[in-house]
This record gives structure tokens, sequence and C-alpha cells, in this order.
């Protein structure tokens, strides 16, 4: 048995069956005035047959899984790690602007993810982060979240 | 306007000093980015949409062409130097690039690269300017059938092609098809999928997906080994390559600029389809295919000069039919009507300037790409050598602010580390993202276009075969769908992970 076909398989069935209940709430209507949830119930149909074939097969082969898909300890602390910092900076954006907002974060990137010492950190995320602003709000004419560092009369 | 007028008048265009200035702008930036690994055209086109809105449509759009296409001449810089690709159009060149670089043969892959784009890239834009106008004229006797086909027929091609397995690209397919749906039905006015929240309603953004898809994603993945890029040590001597090289390789350029320009056309065909059939064609044609994976310059011309080639097919069913055929189309498809221009047939008669004058553009840009990239090559390498510790962050950074800056939405950040990790995931499940892309793109046109043909037929399916074009496109589409069963054997065109 393919043990990560089969998982996968068995997740895209479930969410094809959470969305054909969805789009049979819309209104599906029929062939003649096809309703809102036409579309969506043609393609969840589609993505569940697909699935349920997937799960079959991974059944069905006798060949397990030919290599290690799955990072070790410090490689999976890593991706947590980042999407938590990158959500937190995504969250904390507006409040805290642009410019504070990413000179921590990358200040946190090289100091956790890929460790660096303090002088080289906190000069990189500075000028980076200094750069970025100039380049894209004024520059560019990016509108970013000024934050804390934003003055107001 | 048409024909040779539309050319003079596009040139008119182009040739302003300030247009010239954008073009500039577009193309050095394309080749920035096709440098950089983990960010593509796509982003960097969406990070500069807003800047557009500053200047008039057409210079907005000529630096917006100008990165696409100078994003598949930098690609091929990293491949052949650094093994790896800075672009997903590019992950073929590696194979053959840095195999020359390590025999010392680093200049004439480089240089045959730039020549091949240039000659790929030139030959794509004459073929842009033959086909759209008599296609635009035929695309106004389309009807929602021919163009449900037709959007049927390119899902099909891009899964009948992915690397792995079919059927995973197929509900690759129909889940972007799904999710494509998220937002107002414009017809019924109900709300799918949303629960309330606003930002829903509007539907999920293309370049939030993108970017965490195909950036954030290998982002994740590059974070689990330690985070060290060796940047292949040698020197690059003269980049013209020798009359030897130019035998064995003209004629891959000039059948990598057909297949590009071909299946650029495609919807879902585009730039990384195309240099992967160049590839397999130029091997399957060589009286030495043992020599392919071991330096043969050819497997360096042949993929440089149809991914290029491809860059100008790909706008024909964008201007003429007002159908994106990848990612970066549909992007340039937002800006357009971000700028209040419709897209389709009517572009070339309601906005001359910008239909003409970006068209023509390309022309120049390619000789700025040729001209400027040579003698720049030794800056980009110096610019991989920057350590990737210092350049993932600049990577995320671009990203997110990609992501913000088009709507000045923090929900857009967050929908993109979501899609970040479901690319991760995918990757790590062996599914691909283009076509999730490219049926996630296609899906509200597909819907509409769909719900017109079973109101006009009341209701049979039967409309799609009833009529010729569309019952070809269908035909086809069948042919593909089915052809692994009946053939048992399907030639994939091995897309890499990262496509679009």
């Amino acid at each position: 048995m393919r043990v990560l076909d089969f998982i996968s398989g068995l997740a895209w069935l479930l969410l094809s069956l959470f969305a054909m209940l969805e789009s049979y709430r819309l209104d599906i209507g029929s062939f003649q005035k096809p309703g809102s949830g036409f579309m969506p119930c043609l393609a969840a149909c589609a993505l569940g047959f697909f699935s349920a074939i997937i799960c079959v097969q991974a059944l069905l082969v006798r060949k397990r899984d030919e290599e290690e898909v799955w990072p070790n300890r410090r490689g999976w602390t890593n991706v947590a790690l980042l999407l938590m910092l990158l959500t937190g900076y995504a969250l904390s954006l507006e409040l805290v602007g642009f410019l504070l907002g990413t000179f921590c974060l990358l200040l946190l990137l090289l100091k956790i993810i890929v460790p660096q010492s303090w002088a080289k950190s906190i000069v990189f995320s500075f000028l980076a982060s200094l750069f970025s602003y100039l380049l894209f709000e004024a520059w560019l004419k990016v509108p970013l979240p000024p934050g804390l560092l934003s003055i107001t009369p | 306007m048409e024909g040779f007028e539309g050319i003079l008048f596009g040139f008119s265009v182009a040739l302003k000093p300030i247009n010239l200035l954008y073009c500039f702008f577009g193309v050095t930036i394309g080749t920035l980015v096709g440098v950089l690994p983990g960010l593509g055209p796509t982003a960097a086109i969406s990070l500069l949409i807003p800047t557009t809105l500053h200047s008039t449509p057409e210079s907005g759009f000529i630096m917006l062409a100008g990165i696409y296409y100078g994003a598949m001449y930098g690609g091929s810089t990293t491949s052949i130097l650094v093994n790896i690709p800075g672009e997903a159009a590019s992950v073929v060149t590696c194979l053959d690039g840095y195999q020359m670089a390590k025999q010392g043969r680093a200049g004439p892959a480089l240089g045959i690269s730039a020549f091949g784009s240039f000659i790929g890239g030139t030959l794509g834009i004459i073929g842009l300017m033959v086909a759209a106008p008599p296609l635009a004229r035929m695309a106004l006797k389309f009807g929602p059938p021919e163009y449900f086909s037709l959007m049927i027929l390119g899902l099909t091609i891009l899964s009948y092609l992915s690397a792995g397995s079919m059927i995973k690209a197929m509900m690759m397919g129909a889940l972007g098809i799904l999710l494509g749906c998220v937002g107002v039905d414009t017809v019924s006015g109900a709300n799918r999928f949303s629960y309330g929240v606003p930002e829903l309603m509007d539907g999920i953004g293309i370049v939030p997906i993108v970017m965490g898809l195909f950036g954030i994603s290998e982002v994740l993945l590059n974070s689990e080994q330690s985070l060290k890029r060796e940047v292949f040590v040698t020197k690059v001597a003269s980049l013209l390559p020798t009359r030897s090289d130019w035998k064995q390789s003209i004629g891959a350029i000039l059948r990598g600029s057909g297949i590009g320009f071909f299946l650029g056309i495609l919807p879902g065909g585009g730039t990384i389809v195309a240099s992967f059939a160049s590839y397999a064609v130029e091997k399957k044609l060589s009286s030495k295919p043992e020599s392919f994976g071991k330096g043969a310059i050819a497997g360096v011309a042949g993929p440089e000069t149809a991914n290029n080639a491809a860059t100008g097919g790909a706008f024909i069913p964008l201007l003429t039919l007002g159908i994106p055929a990848n990612a970066v189309m549909a992007v340039l498809l937002g800006a357009l009507m971000i700028h209040g221009l419709q897209t389709g047939p009517l572009l070339m008669r309601e906005a001359p300037s910008v239909f003409w004058g970006m068209i023509t553009s390309m022309y120049t840009g390619n000789v700025l790409l040729l001209v400027l990239n040579l003698p720049l090559i030794p800056l980009w390498v110096r610019l991989l050598k920057v350590p990737y510790p210092f350049l993932f962050p600049l990577i995320l950074l671009f990203c997110v602010v990609g992501s913000y800056g088009l709507n000045n939405s923090v929900f857009d950040v967050l929908t993109m580390i979501f899609f970040g990790l479901v690319g991760y995931l995918l990757k790590k499940f062996k599914y691909e993202g283009a076509p999730f892309v490219l049926a996630f793109i296609l899906g509200p046109m597909l819907e509409n276009a769909l719900r017109q043909s079973l109101i006009i037929s009341n209701g049979s399916f039967k409309i799609f075969f009833m009529r010729p074009l569309s019952a070809t496109l269908m035909i086809i589409a069948l042919f593909l769908l089915f052809s692994p069963l009946i053939l048992r054997r399907r030639p994939t065109a091995g897309l890499g992970e990262k496509d679009f």
C-alpha cells in the first residue's frame, strides 16, 4: 500500500464530500438552468471521483512508498518556525508597521532559522528593511503600513 | 488598424524614449527575478502593478511584458552556473547547461542560451504579430461552447503533460475550479464558500496563491536542509559559441522557436511545457542521444529558445480571446482590467497603443536583453554568490510585499502563507501546482461558458459536439484524456514542481 497516496486521497475525498454538501445547499439548479452550486458540485464530484481512484490504487499497489519524504526533527522545527514567524509578522504588520515589523522578522529569521552573529543579523536586517521600504514605498509607491512609526499631527 | 500599419504604429509607441526606459526597467527586473530562485515573474509583475497606475497604460504594460520575457533570459544563468533553475522554465537547462559549465564551457552555454533566447523571442513576436489579428477576428465568432471546449482542452493538455500521475493532475484541476468558485456568484449574487468573511466575497486572489504555492513553499522546502548553496566557481571565458557550437545548435534553435510558439499559444502550454517538449524532441532527433545530460549544447539551445518563443505565443490567447494561458497572463489580465481595458478581440480596436505598443516593444526588449545581458552575466554571477541565508529572507520579503501591495490586505498575506503550506504539502505528496493554478484562473470563465452553453442548448451537453470548432477541440481533449488507456503510455513533459 502507498500510505502517502492513500492519506492524501482520503483527505481530498473528504473535502470533495464537504464541497458537494455545500454546493447542494447553494442550489444546484438544473441542466436547463444551472444554479450557483452547479459548477462547484461538478468540480467536487470530479475531485471525489479522482480521489477515490487514488485511494483504490494506493490500496491495490503492493509497493510501499519509495523514499523518505519527510524532514528530520530539525527540518520540521525550521518549517514550523518559519510559518509561525511569517504568520506573526502578517498579523502584526498593520499595528507595528512595515519598517519595524520587517526589521524584527529578518532579525528573527537570521537568529533562529539560519543562526548568524548578532552584528551581521542586526546590520543586514536594518539595511534590508530600510532599503525595501525606500524601494517599495518611496520609489515604487507601493502603499505599506506605517504602524508605530507613522507621524500623526 | 492591422498588419503593417499596426506594426508601424506599434514602433512609434515602443520607440518613444519614455517607453524605451520602461522597457529597459522591465527587462532588467525580469532578468533579476529570473536569476533569483524562488522569485518568479508573477511575483515581480504583481509587485509592480501599482506603479503602472502612475504611467500611461502602454508604458506600464511594456514594462510588465518586459519582466515576463526578461525572466526567461535570466533563468538560464542560474541553471547553467548553479544547477538551480532561477525560473521554472529553465529547469531542463540544468541538465546540459550545468554539465557544460563543469567542463569549462560555461561561456558558450550562456552565450548560446542568450542567442537562442533572442532568436526564439524574436520569431515568437513575429508569430504573435502575424497570428493575433486574424485570431482576434475569428474570436469574435467564438460562442460560449467554443470558449468552454478551448479551456477544457487547455486543462487536459496540462494534465496530460504533467510529470507524475495524470489522475493527480486532474484532481488538482478539479480543486482549482472549486476554489475558483469562492466568492459572489456573478449570475445569482449568492455568496459561495465565503462564510461571512468579507475578503472572501471577492474570491481568492491569484497573486497570494501563486506566491504561496511556488515562492513560500520553495523556501519552506529549502529550510528543511542546511541553507547552503554552492556557486560553481569557473572562469566564464568567451561567451561567443564556436562555429561547431552553432552547427549543433541552429536546428535546435529553429525547432525550439516553432515548438515554443505553438505550445505557448495553448492555455496550459506555456514556457515550461515548451522547454521540456523541445528538450525531448532534440534528444529524440539527435544522432548522439546519449550525450544529452552530459553537456550537449543542443540541450541548452533548444529549451532556452523554446521558453522565449512561448512568451510571444502566450500573449495570443490573452490578447485575442481574453483567456490567460498561465498565471503571469492572469496577473496581466488583472492589470489590464485595473486600467479599465477590455481584454479579448476588442483590445486591438479599442486600445491600439497598448496592443501594438506592447507587442512591438518586445522586439526592442529582446535587443536590449541581448546587448545588456551578455556583458552583465558576471554581475548576475556575483549576485548568486550572496549566501542563501541572506537571500531567502529577501525572497520572503518580496513575496509578502507582493501579496500585500496589490490590495493593501493582510488577509492576502495570510492567504499566501496558507498556500505556502499547501504547496509544501502538495510537493511532499507529489501533486503538481500547475494544473491547480491554471484551473483556478480559468474556473470562473469556464463556469460562465458552461452555464451559458447549457442555457442556449436547453440543458443538452450535445452543444459541445454539434458546433465544428467546439467539437474538434473536445475530441482532441477526449483523445488526450483516454490515450494513456489506449496507447498504454504517456509522453510526460516532466514538469518541475515549481511550475509557472
